[in-house]
């Protein structure tokens, strides 16, 4: 027998600053999507949804406001589905994530969900995503789907370790700064209505690879660096004056599930920041690789995530924090992301890497994304992916231009990758 | 399969230009398939608006619940109503000063700081009539009148004229002035205190809006002498 009581838990260690940051127009939201071979039926993805969210407790919920803290509480049932009708992660005010903190979305062949980073992050959100699909394509076409790469038995109970916060397993004693150095900033006109342009580059996925391979450097660390020195070009049509130029750095967020051996569905993800100084000179294709490649090196290991998490973690057990009533929190907080929450990277490069499904599953499904929000001051965000041959890579942005877009393209384009591009710019 | 002739990008058939360059895409030999944009493109989330109910709820229970103490106070101690009069009047113009305009979603300055001027000389006129005062018309009136006047014009060239914001101050300061030496004319006039024209604090304020007024007006003139005063004193 389920449990009927609704449950609830606290908000893990770095969903804490999602709730407390959002705007009347903006909040932290990402989206990943699937692309089916035929068009989607919505009774009976509407009818799997509402078997698949009992399985996801910490995913299908809505954010409350507690007197000290924000809180997670399971839904009832499942949130109806929705056709997509605008540009995709449109906003989710605070109205709708306190109902609901996520939305499944399908436009002719596409499901889509968009979710609220507080309850998860993208790896925990694409579990749900396979999961709803394997049951989809279960209802659809009456085939079995063995769990496994992600795809869970929803006939199964959630596990307490899905739902644990492993920031709080895995910290330790010693404690990191967060002290870093602001980044240049990228601008540009913001576009009137708060459209989102996303623009998406196919590549394919052995050429990236071998392109990749012949630098000695991971697919990560390529993107990364192609990023940077496109947005080094940026900053230098845009300062002349070398003196003045900004560092550029990029946001890359890494999976601790992989590091710790976690099986959360909530968030467990921090962030490296690697980048170079276009203050100290030019800098070549290689020389950004090999700086991005030992900076990530000597970040990403247990010890020194260890000494992050244990940073955070110790803020938020802080005991003067903690009895502070929430809007004190939300100010405090608030205030401090917007004086250095997005000022030490110029954007967010996250790469979700290779897909991988259950068997049975590849043949009904023939493309898949991952699109990051933007960030509430910062205008361009890039999420990346590969499924099957296929790399996707989905730049979005909220302003008009599309300047980084073009310039990293084009670089890839000449270095003999076939790029094709599609786009819902307007 | 198209291609963009100034990136070299491919282009999906959804896209009509090049999504990077804004380069159309045309091919006089190649008929390009229709295909359905990757995202519904037309429709923009609808922006989303503070709700301002609960405020003006609250402003609103609160003002009328002091305004029934009041009245209630007086009554039962004094049998009629005597000193809550000052006390009402003085609720209902905070009242329109600070929760009106919260009743629109794009209050017009103009309007609300005329009402203001309106609900102060109204509230002056209930006073002047409760004292048995006979400086309304004399004093209050044409004080209250010149001042919303005066403040009515700045707002409005200011709102249309933003670059001449210098000027527009300092001829302010310098009208400011001018409308010292009138406020101690009127006091003299309606109270009787001394000689009609017999001016004295007055010239001090208006000597230092002049002087303000001019040196701003002779700031807006001189470029450069801007442009060495903005980098000095920028915050």
């Amino acid at each position: 027998m389920r449990e009927t009581k609704l449950r609830w838990m606290k908000l893990d260690n770095a969903a804490k600053v999602y709730p407390a940051t959002k705007r009347r127009n903006w909040s932290n939201v990402f989206r990943l999507s699937a692309t089916l071979t035929e068009n989607v039926d919505p009774n009976v993805l509407q009818n799997v949804l509402d078997n698949v969210v009992k399985r996801f407790p910490s995913i299908s919920a809505r954010i409350r406001r507690g007197m000290f803290w924000y809180y997670i509480e399971e839904l009832p049932k499942a949130p109806k589905i929705q056709m997509e009708a605008c540009h995709p992660l449109a906003p989710m005010p605070f109205h709708m994530i306190r109902k609901c903190a996520f939305r499944v979305l399908y436009y002719e062949n596409r499901i889509a969900i968009e979710v609220f980073h507080a309850l998860t992050d993208g790896n925990g959100a694409m579990v749900f995503l396979k999961t709803l699909l394997s049951e989809y394509l279960k209802a659809k076409y009456n085939i079995t789907v063995t769990p496994g790469h992600g795809v869970l038995d929803c006939e199964e109970e959630p596990r307490e370790e899905e739902l644990q916060d492993s920031f709080l397993v895995h910290a330790g004693s010693v404690k990191q700064s967060r002290r870093d150095v602001s980044a240049y900033r990228l601008r540009g006109t913001p576009e009137p209505d708060r459209y989102i342009t996303v623009t998406t580059g196919i590549l394919d996925v052995k050429e990236v690879l071998a392109k990749a391979k012949s630098y000695n450097v991971s697919v990560t660390v390529f993107l990364a660096s192609v990023l940077i020195q496109s947005i080094i070009e940026i900053q230098e049509a845009a300062v002349p004056d070398i003196r003045k130029r900004k560092p550029v750095k990029i946001l890359i967020p890494v999976d601790l599930r992989r590091i710790y051996n976690s099986e959360t569905l909530r968030n467990f993800v921090l962030y490296v920041t690697p980048g170079v100084n276009p203050k100290l000179g030019t800098f070549t294709l290689e020389e950004i690789m090999r700086a991005v490649h030992h900076q990530m090196g000597v970040e990403i290991t247990d010890k020194q995530m260890r000494t992050k998490i244990s940073k955070n973690v110790a803020d938020e057990l802080n005991p003067v924090l903690r009895i502070a009533p929430l809007f004190l929190k939300n100010i405090v907080v608030k205030l401090v992301y917007n004086a250095i929450g997005e000022t030490k990277s110029c954007l967010t490069l996250s790469n979700l890497g290779a897909i991988k499904l259950s068997d049975e599953m590849y043949p009904y499904i023939k493309r898949m994304d991952f699109i990051l929000g933007t960030q509430a001051t910062r205008p361009n965000n890039c999420g990346v992916l590969s499924y099957g041959d296929k790399m996707y890579i989905n730049f979005t942005r909220n302003i008009k231009e599309s300047t980084l877009e073009r310039i990293f393209f084009t670089k890839l384009r000449s270095m003999g990758l076939h790029v094709k591009v599609e786009s819902n710019s307007r | 399969m198209a291609f963009c002739i100034k990136c070299g990008v491919e282009l999906s058939d959804t896209e009509k230009k090049c999504p990077l360059c804004n380069t159309i895409v045309y091919h006089p030999d190649i008929k390009r398939a229709e295909s359905k944009p990757p995202y519904p493109q037309h429709e923009v989330f609808p922006e989303v608006q503070t709700n301002k109910c609960g405020t003006l709820f609250i402003l609103t229970t609160l003002c009328i619940l002091a305004l029934v103490v009041t009245l209630l106070c007086n009554f039962s101690i004094n049998g009629s109503l005597t000193w809550s009069h000052y006390a009402w009047s003085s609720i209902v113009m905070l009242y329109i000063i600070v929760v009106l305009p919260i009743w629109f979603s794009r209050p017009n300055p103009v309007i609300f700081v005329a009402a203001d001027y309106a609900a102060l000389a109204l509230y002056l006129w209930f006073i002047c009539y409760l004292t048995g005062g006979t400086w309304f018309l004399t004093f209050a009136l044409p004080v209250v009148g010149l001042n919303a006047l005066l403040v009515i014009t700045m707002i409005v060239l200011i709102r249309n004229l933003k670059h001449r914001i210098l000027y527009i101050l300092g001829g302010g300061f310098i009208v400011g002035g001018l409308f010292m030496l009138l406020t101690e004319f009127l006091i003299n006039y309606t109270f009787e205190i001394r000689g009609m024209l017999r001016l004295i604090w007055s010239i001090y304020p208006f000597a230092a809006l002049s002087i303000i007024g001019i040196a701003l007006i002779i700031i807006e003139l001189n470029p450069p002498l801007k442009e060495a005063l903005r980098k000095r004193f920028f915050v």
